[in-house]
């Protein structure tokens, strides 16, 4: 498989040197339980890509490693990027041996217009590939771009509390038959490839957990985004980093936002336990570990997408 | 009130009898078998729904209320959105489908699965469920070559959205929601379990707001922290560890915070939301959400109350 970097807004891209090196020595004695949780998932995760680096046929410094970049915000339609931001980012990239793809999140009706420059934008610059995130955008893009399904479209429950506890109204049976039902997805029916085959989409994004993906290997044929280290438990338009800055608004910021979040994060009361977070609009766990199967990372057409930070 | 144009959720535990008298004519339910309750409880069912209250699960019952409600010219649609599916759930649905196509006037449909299946049948009666997530006029072009006869609007939608949408495609029927009850997340995109009251950490979204802690972002220039030689390893720790940030917003926090009474029942909100939806012909169901059944009695109480903007669904 390939190694990509997925990256939600342009200072990532200006300090990628950095983020792709561990500096372990440096790192390694300042990890407390004091230290922020975010520098923590970062230096666990580039750890366990150095350690599997096998599933790229690829020793080398990760710099020289990674095929390309995955940008956007792919949370919030509030973080959409400037079509500046977004040629300034393409720079980083500009050259035959990357491949530059741009991430919408899910887009309402308020935040429309802004998504269509930004798409003008995108063919001025030549990009072909394009992740959506809601029906909305895939009916925009689809007919311009080569489209990749997002972390929206693999959809399935993805559990805050259960996996810290269990519950006492579900006998173990019932749980472990629960636990089979929720790494089933809908594109393990044929019906369905079919289908998005049928409008030239492919690729589909699918969070690091361990879900059945022996899909991936029936016609018709679909290619895997395996998105890493956060699987993506909830991101709504109510944002509560919005909401706790300001009681006069709506409970969700509706055309605009003043995008506190690029400054505030959220953990909450038992994050240590149950290993949820908030950034952006989005609650999340991270899934350090990377166990992916010999026929995921074996097929050279599958790509791990790492948000780095 | 006149409750002809709204749409409720009905289950085991409704007095049907009353609903009808007082002037209900459009329903919706879910049904979960009894043998796919003892392999996977209720959690996990055919439809949106977690617990067996909120759901049928006796055949007799259900075609008791549906006799009911024919008789009274009722309408009443069986509800296959499960918001996620696979080839397991998926079977689950066809049974369920088949059980009672003859029976309603539509089935509710939130997944792609049951989406492609019930149109290779050709059947003609799919309802598109908020669950698909239109929250713009695109969303709602998608899916317009299923032909389905209604499109059931977004709960955390703005009105001026929603108008809209709704003025672009007058040709389309459309629900939209009297009120969340409760909801506050974008449902669409929210992928946490429900239902197991045992966990006593509640829905997420009610956990959410209750037990967040503000904290300073990460900041992605860190590695200058690492490598700067003239910090102290304890400096360099003190400005990578978590800060809290909670004192910067102390003043929002407190009990009536809009965000922890959200989508609460405010009359007057609720009666200036149907005048708006009174406008656009194409609202053909004003939806009061399954577990919101409960409120309808307060929704006749004669007196009246300010507009208050938190207790309100829209931002009127």
């Amino acid at each position: 498989m390939k190694l990509y970097i997925k990256a939600n807004d342009i200072h990532t891209l200006k300090n990628l040197d950095e983020l792709l090196q561990a500096h372990a020595s440096r790192f390694e004695p300042l990890i407390s339980p004091a230290m922020h949780p975010k520098y923590k998932h970062y230096y666990y995760a580039i750890k366990e890509i150095q350690n599997n680096q096998h599933y790229f046929y690829d020793e080398r410094e990760l710099k020289k490693v990674i095929k390309g970049v995955y940008f956007g915000n792919s949370y919030c339609e509030h973080l959409l990027p400037s079509p500046l931001d977004i040629a300034k980012a393409y720079s980083y990239f500009n050259d035959t041996h990357h491949n530059f793809v741009f991430v919408f999140p899910p887009i309402g009706e308020h935040k429309m217009k802004e998504a269509k420059e930004i798409l003008e934008e995108l063919k001025r610059l030549e990009v072909k590939e394009v992740v959506v995130n809601d029906f909305g955008m895939l009916q925009l893009v689809k007919e311009d771009f080569k489209v990749i399904l997002g972390v929206n479209f693999t959809k399935t429950i993805k559990n805050a509390f259960l996996d810290a506890k269990e519950p006492l109204e579900v006998s173990s049976k019932q749980l472990a038959n629960q636990k089979k039902l929720t790494t089933h997805l809908e594109f393990e029916i044929d019906f369905v490839r079919e289908f998005y085959k049928s409008m030239g989409v492919s690729r589909v994004s699918i969070e690091n957990k361990p879900y059945d993906m022996s899909f991936l290997n029936k016609k018709p044929l679909f290619y895997a985004d395996i998105y890493y280290p956060n699987s993506t438990i909830s991101h709504s338009r109510a944002c509560d980093i919005a909401g706790i800055y300001n009681d006069k608004q709506t409970y969700f910021p509706a055309k605009t936002c003043q995008k506190h979040c690029t400054k505030t994060s959220l953990e909450f009361e038992h994050s240590k336990v149950l290993s949820l977070y908030q950034e952006y609009n989005t609650i999340y766990k991270p899934h350090l570990r990377l166990e992916l199967p010999e026929s995921v990372y074996k097929n050279k057409r599958n790509r791990l997408v790492w948000e780095v930070f | 009130m006149n409750f002809s144009k709204c749409i409720i959720g009905i289950s085991q535990q409704n007095d049907i009898d009353e609903l009808l008298r007082l002037g209900f004519r459009q329903f919706y339910f879910g049904y979960i078998d009894k043998r796919y309750i003892e392999s996977y409880a209720t959690q996990i069912s055919p439809n949106r729904r977690y617990r067996l209250k909120e759901q049928y699960s006796s055949i007799e019952k259900i075609t008791q209320d549906i006799t009911k409600i024919q008789q009274h010219g009722g309408t009443l649609y069986l509800a296959l959105n499960a918001f996620f599916t696979n080839g397991i759930i998926l079977e689950e649905i066809k049974r369920n489908f088949t059980l009672f196509a003859d029976k309603v006037d539509g089935m509710i449909v939130a997944n792609m699965p049951t989406l492609l299946y019930l149109h290779s049948l050709g059947y003609d009666k799919i309802v598109l469920s908020n669950l698909f997530g239109f929250y713009s006029k695109a969303a709602v072009a998608f899916f317009l070559q299923f032909s389905p006869v209604k499109i059931i609007l977004p709960r955390d939608i703005t009105i001026e959205e929603l108008e809209s949408i709704v003025s672009h495609y007058k040709e389309v029927q459309f629900e939209a929601f009297l009120f969340g009850d409760n909801c506050r997340f974008s449902e669409a995109f929210c992928f946490s379990e429900h239902g197991y009251d045992s966990l006593e950490f509640g829905s997420l979204c009610g956990y959410a707001i209750n037990s967040k802690k503000s904290i300073e972002k990460a900041d992605v220039h860190f590695k200058h922290t690492l490598k700067n030689p003239k910090l102290t390893q304890e400096q360099k720790a003190a400005q990578l560890k978590t800060i809290s940030t909670n004192e910067n917003y102390q003043t929002f926090d407190k009990e009536d915070n809009p965000y922890k009474i959200f989508h609460k029942l405010n009359k007057t909100a609720i009666l200036k939301t149907i005048e708006i939806f009174q406008k656009h012909p194409n609202i053909v169901s004003y939806k009061i959400p399954s577990r919101g059944r409960e409120f309808v009695k307060f929704l006749l109480h004669d007196e009246s109350e300010p507009y208050n903007y938190k207790e309100s669904q829209y931002d009127l």
